[in-house]
């Protein structure tokens, strides 16, 4: 069990260090507005476009309180390989013996948080401020779901993340992540408006699933309802992990090899 | 004015922009999203000819062009700050706001590649053609536009100066104008929140962009476009008076609290 | 505590062609960022000095002292508290002033940052020409001759990512040196460099001393404040400990003595037994040796005692010795500190 307790001593102290560095820059109030201001607005912007279009508002202010993990986790999580880089750690980062994937699994852990909460705040503005009715929510489901939701999306992130440590472009890609999630995982119409081939990846992205049963939970229906979403994210959020754990190995080997640890 | 730090800064960005693409190119991404996003939507209405659908295409383009001007003004001073060169500017006798002036020149110039790069994929994955009714009228008008959101980018680069939080500042400042400008859907629908649209440049700027584009377009005041652009001009040269200002004084203060050259 | 105050200039207006630089009880304070529960930051007090012109004048004291803020206030980047700095005559506080004043100086920083990576040499050297309003027509022959001062020429059209940090430096140089400065302030100019390119940047600011430019440099390296400097000043802790020519400043430890013992081993625990009668002690290791300079607190002879305390460490060599500027250095900032 070495292998596991002393990664997590590295694990917890990266999380720490994440934690005291956002807090240090912004000041907590700050980093709460961060977090839910443009998720009202996107709400708002989305909706609005609905009524001028004639669809159904409450599909797309959902839709767009899930979307919210997308600044939260996301950004953040893909974007830390990329602010090392940038700030300069990537070089005493890998030098120590800690290993890569474990300091940016503990430094990822408190965005993956914040995606848990900005959701449930999203949701609740949902219902008091757009008036979504929330009448035959199951809440127990809707928990669960965001918890997972938070767990799967921090899984893909930490993938996609892992491409900063060799490419430049890492700020790019995170945007591309970020905010892919609106057109492709039914965030604002439903997937089967997309062409088949699209839909094809949008079922690969533990979002669609997160989306589709945050709004069945908030309609009522119960864990065993949303059993296949369950599995299904619970499965691909482990997926992405070991993926992600895979491909900071090689993406470390192979900026060792070239040597761009700090090019950015 | 120092016009010769204003066309020097001009050239610099564009020299930076062009070595290092990487760092504006992100703001691209999320408007054109979104436009995809609109068009998907209003897709739904029904006729994909419908003017409905082309003044999503032409908001999408507003939409590019902002959050193309926002992360700009944003970053420039962020990678002063970063990169230790923002002491040796301030110990010039050219002030700040001529350096980001120029700069912001240049970002325009992009925003409108960004407008284009939105035209152009509507046609390519929608069919969606702008087909401009008065293209006379439309492409100065759009320029326009730009430089008016630009002159938003000019008053917000100051707060940028003061803040060490850009990129969350940033994230705060992109919806409103996304939402108030009446870029992707009329202001008409804001209900009580129209007049926070009356204050902004761009929005009178919009309105005069699909009055020009879209027939049987109903414009924001029943004056015409001649008001609208009156109304966008008066309001461009309120935010740059604005920019001075604030920006004198934040020199003053920093030289007082010295925390400009925190990272 | 010895301080010698010799007001070289004061500041009668008269006095200013003979003194670009005057400063008077200087003070700034850093507030505290609120609800940090740290009290708020004296980052200069009370500090008193002026520059003559065409002088290389060294401030120096050990991190935190108080140098680059002084520096940061003299160069219009911050503004005093209290006390006056008149930069070539001219009032720093008083708003305006400073758009002047910035015309007539410049101030390098040592270190990597401060200026645009992706651009080249000549870009950058361009760039900050214009924004000091430098006539087109003079630009590209002034870049020219500045390249050739640094001697980059060869570098000019090379990005400055791929500078190494010889390069970097001299190019800030450079850089301080497009709108031809009257008052060249350096803060710490060799940090980090090489000892060959480092004799090479003292050079070049010899050079331009000679040719009337006044400078204000801080330094950690004694010898460097040694060889350049006309007047220096020790700062430790935001107050002035120190100031004179080195000359005068070695009279201040006229009645105290320093001695010299080169051992073979490490001394440390013989130090710490001598602790009591000394004002300060250092020990460098060189060529395998041990150095220890010890400056005692009176002049009682002491040093058949030391002989015995330091024998078993193998006594190379013991004596008395002529104070040093880095005895001096250390004797008022450890003073200072205790």
């Amino acid at each position: 069990m070495t292998f596991f307790s002393e990664r997590a001593g590295v694990i917890k102290a990266s999380c720490i260090l994440s934690i005291r560095d956002t807090f240090t820059t912004i000041r907590p109030s700050l980093w709460f507005l961060q977090l839910i201001v443009p998720t009202i607005f996107a709400m708002f912007f989305f909706s609005m476009i609905a009524y001028a279009a004639g669809a159904d508002q409450e599909f797309v202010i959902i839709g767009n309180a899930v979307q919210s993990i997308g600044m939260t986790t996301i950004y953040a999580v893909s974007g830390i390989p990329g602010v090392q880089k940038h700030i300069g750690t990537m070089t005493p980062l890998v030098i120590s013996p800690s290993g890569l994937f474990s300091i940016f699994f503990g430094m990822s852990l408190f965005s993956i948080a914040a995606g848990f909460l900005s959701i449930a705040f999203s949701l609740t503005f949902a219902a008091f401020v757009f008036g979504v009715s929330m009448a035959s929510i199951n809440l127990l489901s809707v928990v669960i779901i965001i918890l997972l939701t938070a767990f799967s999306v921090g899984g893909i992130s930490m993938m996609i993340g892992s491409i900063g440590i060799y490419m430049r472009t890492s700020a790019i890609i995170a945007n591309i992540a970020t905010y892919i999630g609106l057109v492709l995982c039914g965030v604002n119409f439903p997937v089967s408006d997309l062409p088949a081939w699209v839909q094809k990846i949008a079922y690969c992205h533990p979002l669609t699933y997160a989306v589709e049963a945050t709004r069945g939970a908030i309609s009522g229906s119960s864990v065993t309802d949303l059993a296949e979403p369950i599995i299904i994210m619970i499965f691909l959020g482990i997926l992405f992990i070991i993926l992600a754990y895979l491909m900071f190995l090689f993406f470390e080997k192979l900026s060792r090899k070239k040597g761009r640890m700090d090019v950015f | 004015m120092n016009l010769k730090a204003v066309s020097s800064s001009f050239k610099q960005q564009g020299i930076q922009f062009l070595a290092d693409p990487q760092w504006i190119i992100p703001s691209i991404i999320a408007p054109f999203l979104f436009t995809v996003v609109a068009l998907y939507m209003y897709s739904g209405v029904g006729d994909i000819d419908s003017p409905v659908v082309l003044t999503a295409v032409l908001g999408g383009g507003v939409l590019g062009m902002w959050g193309n001007m926002l992360f700009a003004s944003g970053f420039t001073i962020t990678y002063d700050r970063y990169n230790g060169t923002i002491e040796p500017i301030m110990l010039t006798p050219t002030h700040l706001i001529d350096v980001i002036t120029g700069r912001s020149i240049w970002n325009t110039l992009i925003g409108l590649l960004n407008a284009v790069l939105v035209f152009v994929s509507a046609e390519l994955i929608f069919g969606v053609g702008v087909s401009v009714a008065e293209p006379l009228f439309f492409f100065p008008m759009l320029i326009m536009t730009l430089f008016s959101l630009a002159s938003i980018g000019l008053m917000l680069s100051a707060l940028f100066v003061l803040t060490r939080a850009s990129f969350v500042v940033m994230t705060i400042l992109e919806f409103p104008i996304y939402v108030f400008s009446g870029a992707l859907f009329p202001v008409s629908v804001l209900g009580g929140l129209a007049p926070i649209s009356y204050v902004l440049a761009p929005s009178w700027g919009v309105d005069a962009l699909k009055t020009t584009a879209v027939h049987g377009h109903e414009s924001m005041t029943e004056f015409g476009i001649a008001f609208s652009l009156a109304m966008m001009l008066f309001l461009m040269l309120v935010y740059i008076a604005a920019a001075y200002i604030l920006f004198r004084v934040i020199e003053r203060n920093i030289r007082e609290s010295g925390t400009l050259v925190r990272y | 505590m010895g301080l010698l105050f010799i007001p070289h200039c004061d500041s009668d207006p008269m006095a200013v062609p003979e003194c670009p630089i005057i400063v008077e009880h200087l003070s700034k304070t850093f507030k505290a960022r609120r609800r940090s529960g740290l009290p708020d930051k004296k980052a200069v007090d009370d500090i008193s000095f002026s520059v003559k012109k065409g002088e290389i004048f060294g401030l120096l004291g050990p991190n935190g002292a108080g140098k680059t803020t002084t520096i940061k206030m003299l160069s219009t980047l911050l503004i005093p508290d209290s006390g006056t700095v008149k930069i070539l005559g001219m009032d720093v506080t008083v708003s305006g002033n400073e758009k002047e004043i910035r015309k007539r100086i410049n101030l390098v920083s040592g270190g990597e940052r401060g200026l645009y990576y992706r651009l080249t040499g000549r870009q950058n050297l361009k760039f900050f020409s214009n924004l000091y309003n430098i006539d087109k027509k003079k630009q590209d022959g002034l870049i020219d001759d500045l390249l050739r001062t640094v001697e980059l020429s060869d570098a000019a059209d090379v990005r400055v990512e791929d500078y190494s940090r010889g390069m970097k430096q001299r190019m800030h140089i450079a850089r301080a040196l497009v709108n031809d400065p009257e008052i060249l302030y350096l803060d710490e100019p060799t940090i980090g460099l090489d000892p060959e390119i480092a004799r090479d940047v003292r050079i070049l600011i010899r050079r331009l001393a000679d040719s009337g430019t006044t400078i204000l440099l801080t330094t950690h390296y004694m010898h460097e404040a040694e060889e350049l400097c006309g007047r220096i000043m020790i700062i430790s802790k935001g107050r002035s400990a120190g100031y004179g020519t080195v000359a005068e400043l070695k009279e201040t430890v006229r009645d105290t003595n320093i001695i010299e013992i080169i051992t073979n081993d490490d001394p440390h625990h013989a130090v710490v037994k001598i602790s009591g009668d000394v004002s300060y002690s250092n020990t460098e290791r060189s060529g395998g040796r041990y150095c220890t300079r010890i400056q005692l607190k009176d002049k009682a002879d002491i040093l058949p005692r030391l002989n015995t305390i330091f024998s078993e460490y193998g006594i190379r060599k013991i004596g008395y010795d002529e104070p040093t500027l880095e005895d001096i250095y250390l004797s008022l900032v450890s003073e200072d500190e205790s």
